[in-house]
């Protein structure tokens, strides 16, 4: 399948993951190890980067919108960056730059050291054991990650806020909450979603298409970083100008 | 379980490798195929194991040519080929144990889990690898690797066991006992193909000999 170019790669590993339930006896591990490493292992480094990201956005901000008296607008400065826009491409980054690399280096020592010809010689499929279950776990691992960013900025930004202006915790959150809009959260699911497949599927796709030598791996893992990069970017801007055209601002 | 391979032709990179290769091999009996390094054993391990199609020409078993078989059957002639490499072919970032699970998961869903660790533990302990079997496969000895990657193979019982090198990287005590369980294999009537040159595999175990011609290896398009 490798053989045939991405897109028939891609097909035939959405069509996998759909009947997932068949392959369980061997894939569900790999599902929960994938899960644990990009969805849990990177939580330290996503909670950090949000409250920073955050506190960052109300110490720059809230003093200009403050001196010309629109103070109130930095919910909206919060859930354009943090839930909607900033947030998504930064957890996608991460993601890509942590997983992603990880993945294509995996399966790119895998098939030198003929791991992946000793699968087939078991009748064990690489697609359903070792790149169904990744696709699935990157695109869950991404959802619980951004789920986790989004609460870890707005709680940072509150925090900072705080040195700024006192403002009770129930205040500052139905004001937030007033400010969203339910097409905030379809726009930051989705986004992080496709981006979880698209790094998956380019990154399991480059760490197969490894040929024989151990030296093509980082060679590989260069291009699948440069086209994840490149697929998120796209993801991001499309679904930011579709939400622009929705909302109507 | 009869192979046959009929009329094989493979090139790599515009070189021909093999050109109309014909041999044979039966039930409870051993083709070893041998030639001078470069000359393709491992190419023709890998198109017996059906990891590599060739170019043109057919495997054949029991009659049947693999390219052309069902889902249904060809998980069949999975499950009943055991398919041994040089390097052992483990998975690296699986313990021995997950290793040897994996096989029996994909083929023996039905089996509870209790009864595939006993049959796990069984060949675990006939290869003195019982003490490894939660460790990771990355922590063996090469020797060790080459023995699970064997007890790997012969877990579901097969009907034809395929090796690339045997006993390359086993000592020569695990040498001879290794020699023995493939004799008796044999007379059990399980099929071997081993692509090697040692000697002492050659008179032990050879019934059909296929010695690939190195000429052939080069040879121009």
């Amino acid at each position: 399948m490798i053989a045939y170019g991405f897109l028939p790669f891609s097909a035939y590993v959405i069509s996998d993951f759909i009947f997932f339930h068949r392959n369980r006896s061997i894939s569900f591990d790999v599902l929960v190890r994938q899960v644990r490493f990009t969805g849990v292992e990177a939580l330290g480094l996503v909670v950090l980067i949000a409250m920073l990201i955050g506190a960052l956005i109300i110490v720059q901000g809230y003093p200009l919108l403050a001196a010309i008296g629109q103070g109130n607008w930095i919910y909206d400065i919060l859930i354009s960056t943090i839930v909607r826009d900033l947030g998504p491409f930064i957890v996608c980054f991460i993601v890509l730059a942590r997983s992603g690399t990880a993945i294509t280096t995996e399966l790119g020592n895998m098939v030198v050291s003929k791991e992946i010809d000793a699968l087939v010689s078991m009748g064990v499929s690489p697609i359903s054991y070792l790149v169904a279950p990744r696709v699935l776990g990157m695109i869950i691992s991404l959802v619980l990650l951004m789920s986790y960013f989004v609460a870890c900025g707005i709680f940072g930004g509150y925090l900072v806020s705080n040195a700024f202006q006192s403002i009770p915790v129930s205040t500052f959150f139905a004001k937030l909450i007033g400010e969203l809009h339910w097409l905030d959260i379809v726009v930051m699911l989705v986004k992080v979603a496709l981006s979880g497949l698209f790094i998956s599927l380019i990154s399991s796709y480059h760490g197969l298409t490894v040929n024989r030598a151990i030296t093509e791996v980082p060679q590989r893992n260069i291009k699948a970083v440069g086209r994840g990069l490149i697929s998120v970017c796209l993801i991001h801007v499309a679904l930011t100008l579709l939400y622009v055209i929705l909302i109507g601002r | 379980m009869h192979i046959e391979f009929r009329n094989i032709s493979h090139s790599v990179k515009n070189r021909a490798i093999f050109s109309d290769l014909n041999a044979q091999v039966g039930s409870g009996e051993c083709l070893v195929v041998s030639g001078r390094s470069g000359c393709g054993k491992t190419l023709f391990f890998s198109i017996a194991s059906d990891i590599i199609r060739p170019d043109s020409g057919q495997v054949v078993i029991n009659g049947r040519a693999v390219n052309q078989m069902h889902s249904k059957d060809y998980a069949e002639f999975r499950r009943n080929l055991g398919v041994v490499f040089q390097l052992s072919g483990l998975i690296s970032n699986l313990t021995l144990e997950e290793n040897l699970m994996l096989p029996l998961n994909r083929h023996f869903k039905e089996l509870d889990k209790g009864e595939k660790l006993h049959r796990i533990n069984a060949l675990a302990k006939e290869f003195s690898l019982q003490h490894y079997l939660a460790q990771r496969t990355e922590m063996l000895s090469s020797g060790q690797a080459s023995l699970a990657g064997l007890a790997r193979a012969l877990l579901l019982k097969p009907k034809a066991v395929i090796w690339d090198a045997p006993m390359t990287e086993i000592d020569e005590q695990w040498g001879q006992y290794v020699l023995n369980l493939l004799v008796r294999l044999k007379e059990q009537g399980t099929t071997l193909i081993l692509c090697s040159n040692r000697k002492e595999v050659i008179s032990q175990l050879a019934d059909e000999r296929l010695e690939l011609n190195e000429m052939l290896c080069y040879s121009e398009l």
